[in-house]
């Protein structure tokens, strides 16, 4: 059976996007991977969601969806197609993501498997450079095109304010110039002094309007995913099953995650193509699950390291770590 | 007099951030100069039409992307095609006559 799979997978990604006519492949169970043999959980949590989370440059808040997901698939036959758009979706169900169940919804995560991923990155960076995510220049711009994983996924984010105003993440915002005069702080006696004069002026060139709550534990700002792409390149998975590149797809595409250069400690599917992993899991273990349901049940506008708290606590919750 | 010199020289320093600001424009922007620039395609005719597309404006690294690879920008603006080489470059061609039942004849001409 496993063969079969195989030969399945080798054979529509040889096909590289040619419809090809067998049946779908069956769902692959999530791993029940118990963390065991590793001395403090607590600790390997912390470093893992430490590592693996990525706050927004604009509003320094680790985003998530918040309008339901509607996964597009391409570049597989038909069957494939359904089964990683299906498998997605339940993975975002299973762990408290929103998602959209009209048929025909606006498709907001695109998952591309291609031949030449670079040459649709190239693409991408001329025609929608926003899908990058945020970026200040054309260098910045070019680094994030570069197409470095066998499957790598690229996220549009949005500043959600206090009241509901959502503004894309872009560095070329459109916004007004501003001028702020402000008095000249001076250290005097061990504090700060107010003088009366003179003022200083800050020009501030492109001005965004933000409300914000003012409080230090969090400033009613929210991140949001606007839009995720995750290209995929066959020629480069033709080891892997189609649950497994569905799985390592679907936690890619929930939660903006900085993919591992080194094997983690924790057993996570994102080992599958972190250098020197022996035998990384085949599906989402119980620690990923774990990681996607502490980043839906987190408080959107706290601060990224109250984030990061809440990720932890929820993480050494399900896990069983001792405090 | 006087007031509409000053008037004028007001006028003058204030448009002046703006010229500095409004794009380049080639007929083939080859992505030279600041990365972070724009530089503007003018319109060009659409395949098979009187009319002519919009104007095509790009960061001079996107369009110097586009010529790495040996790509352009449709006439519509809305895709990417591949690069026209010198040999052609400049020719327009339109669909002539032809009805229900009878096909047109191409003809070119160069612009």
């Amino acid at each position: 059976m496993k063969h079969r799979r195989r030969i399945f997978v080798l054979l529509l990604l040889a096909a590289g996007g040619r419809a090809l006519a067998q049946d779908a492949p069956r769902p692959v169970p999530t791993e029940n991977v118990t963390v065991t043999g590793i001395k403090d959980v607590d600790q390997a949590v912390t470093k893992f969601v430490g590592s693996m989370t990525v706050p927004t440059r604009t509003a320094d808040k680790i985003a998530r969806w918040k309008q339901g997901i509607c996964p597009l698939t391409a570049g597989l036959r038909p069957s494939a197609v359904t089964f990683v758009t299906k498998r997605v979706r339940e993975i975002a169900a299973q762990v408290g993501a929103p998602v959209n169940d009209r048929e025909n919804c606006k498709p907001n995560i695109e998952i591309i498997f291609t031949t030449t991923p670079q040459a649709l990155l190239d693409n991408v960076q001329v025609m929608y450079p926003f899908v990058l995510g945020y970026h200040d220049n054309s260098a910045q711009a070019a680094q994030l095109a570069k197409v470095i994983w066998p499957i790598q996924s690229w996220y549009s984010t949005a500043t959600d304010d206090l009241r509901g105003n959502v503004v894309i993440d872009m560095a070329r915002r459109k916004g007004m110039p501003m001028s702020l005069d402000m008095p000249v702080a001076s250290a005097s006696g061990g504090g700060m002094q107010v003088m009366a004069s003179p003022t200083v002026t800050m020009n501030i060139p492109d001005a965004q309007i933000v409300n914000v709550t003012g409080s230090r534990l969090g400033d009613g700002v929210s991140s949001d995913f606007h839009h995720v792409v995750v290209v995929a390149e066959p020629a480069k998975l033709l080891d892997h099953e189609i649950g497994t590149l569905a799985d390592y797809i679907a936690l890619l595409a929930l939660a903006q995650t900085v993919q591992p250069e080194q094997c983690q400690e924790l057993p996570t599917i994102l080992n599958l193509f972190a250098p020197g992993c022996t035998a990384p899991p085949k599906a989402l273990t119980n620690v990923d699950l774990a990681y996607l349901r502490a980043v839906y049940k987190m408080t959107a506008t706290t601060t990224a390291r109250g984030q990061r708290g809440e990720i932890i606590y929820q993480m050494d919750k399900s896990l069983g770590a001792e405090k | 007099m006087r007031k509409s010199t000053v008037f004028a020289a007001v006028m003058g320093f204030l448009a002046l951030p703006a010229l500095a600001q409004s794009p380049a424009v080639s007929r083939h922007p080859d992505g030279t100069g600041d990365p972070d620039a724009t530089t503007c395609r003018p319109p060009e005719p659409l395949p098979a039409s009187h009319f002519s597309g919009p104007q095509v404006c790009k960061l001079n690294s996107q369009w110097a992307l586009l010529r790495k690879n040996g790509e352009d920008i449709s006439a519509d603006g809305k895709s990417i095609i591949p690069e026209v080489k010198s040999g052609s470059a400049g020719m327009h061609c339109n669909m002539v006559g032809g009805g229900a039942s009878t096909g047109g004849q191409m003809v070119c001409q160069a612009q």
